[in-house]
């Protein structure tokens, strides 16, 4: 599977216009792109792409959080679900760059709880490596 | 589709200025109430990114747990109320989200997967206070800012 597929969603009138995950692969690393806000109304999306991904068996998984504008608790539990669901078979990873995604991840110690990357590439030559 | 209320005012730099909004306490309601306070909040003050992204994740953290625990199944048209204030003597921002409702007990969470948005309130905010009552909670958060618009 070399595609990438775009799963949009969230197209509410009042909602999380804007929010799509984006999903490619990289040899047998998926990487999933969140665009928009990352809250109670998109969460449970990120968290139905994380298990169609990890149905496809990667060698690893990816969630870049680089294009999200907004990360609410509700987004932080989606992760930190998926971490501990995903790293008993497969490495997850998440990358998250700058002050509005980092800083609130930060507070809540999440930097320690999830493997961390500021760049997808780095992500993905940390676990090919692996 | 929510319908939201909107009651909100401002004023000038001497006049104490608010915003008032409220909306069914749904996740997609919270996120309504969310984007207008953010956007009330970057037309009427001068406040940094960091700060400005401080509020709408402080209140939107109050908001989803209004969403997530204050009503009953036999509830119909729950409502949540966001409420802003900037007072210009102490030169705060206050933010107060307001529920009528009875408070569900939390399910259990044994691997501790939820349960951040009380601590990032704190973290976020100069204070948090919780009013609980029969009738209902409200929760003050409340800023430190120096200067309106």
């Amino acid at each position: 599977m070399s595609d990438s597929d775009a799963v949009s969603g969230g197209a509410t009138p009042f909602g999380s216009q804007g929010f799509e995950i984006a999903v490619a692969w990289n040899g047998r690393i998926v990487v999933l792109s969140v665009f928009g806000s990352l809250d109670m109304v998109s969460a449970p999306q990120l968290s139905e792409s994380i298990l169609n991904a990890l149905a496809n068996k990667p060698a690893a998984i990816i969630v870049d959080l680089t294009g999200v504008e907004f990360l609410a608790s509700a987004g932080m539990t989606v992760l930190v679900a998926a971490n501990e669901q995903a790293k008993e078979s497969v490495p997850f990873g998440v990358v998250a760059d700058g002050p509005a995604i980092g800083r609130p991840m930060k507070m809540v110690g999440l930097d320690k709880e999830l493997t961390m990357y500021s760049t997808v590439d780095a992500a993905l030559a940390a676990m090919s490596a692996a | 589709m929510s319908e939201v209320a909107d009651n909100s005012t401002s004023g000038t730099a001497d006049v104490a200025s608010s915003g008032s909004w409220s909306t069914e306490a749904t996740p997609t309601g919270a996120a309504v109430l969310r984007k207008a306070l953010t956007f009330w909040l970057s037309t009427n003050f001068d406040l940094s990114r960091e700060r400005l992204s401080d509020i709408a994740l402080a209140a939107n953290e109050a908001l989803a747990n209004v969403v997530e625990h204050a009503y009953g199944i036999t509830e119909d048209l729950p409502l949540v109320e966001l409420d802003v204030m900037h007072d210009t003597d102490s030169g705060r921002i206050v933010v107060t989200v307001t529920d009528r409702g009875h408070w569900r007990i939390p399910a259990a969470d044994p691997l501790h997967l939820r349960g951040r948005g009380l601590p990032l309130m704190k973290a976020l905010a100069s204070d948090v206070v919780f009013d609980k009552a029969d009738s209902g909670t409200r929760v003050r958060l409340t800023w430190e800012i120096e200067r309106a618009r």
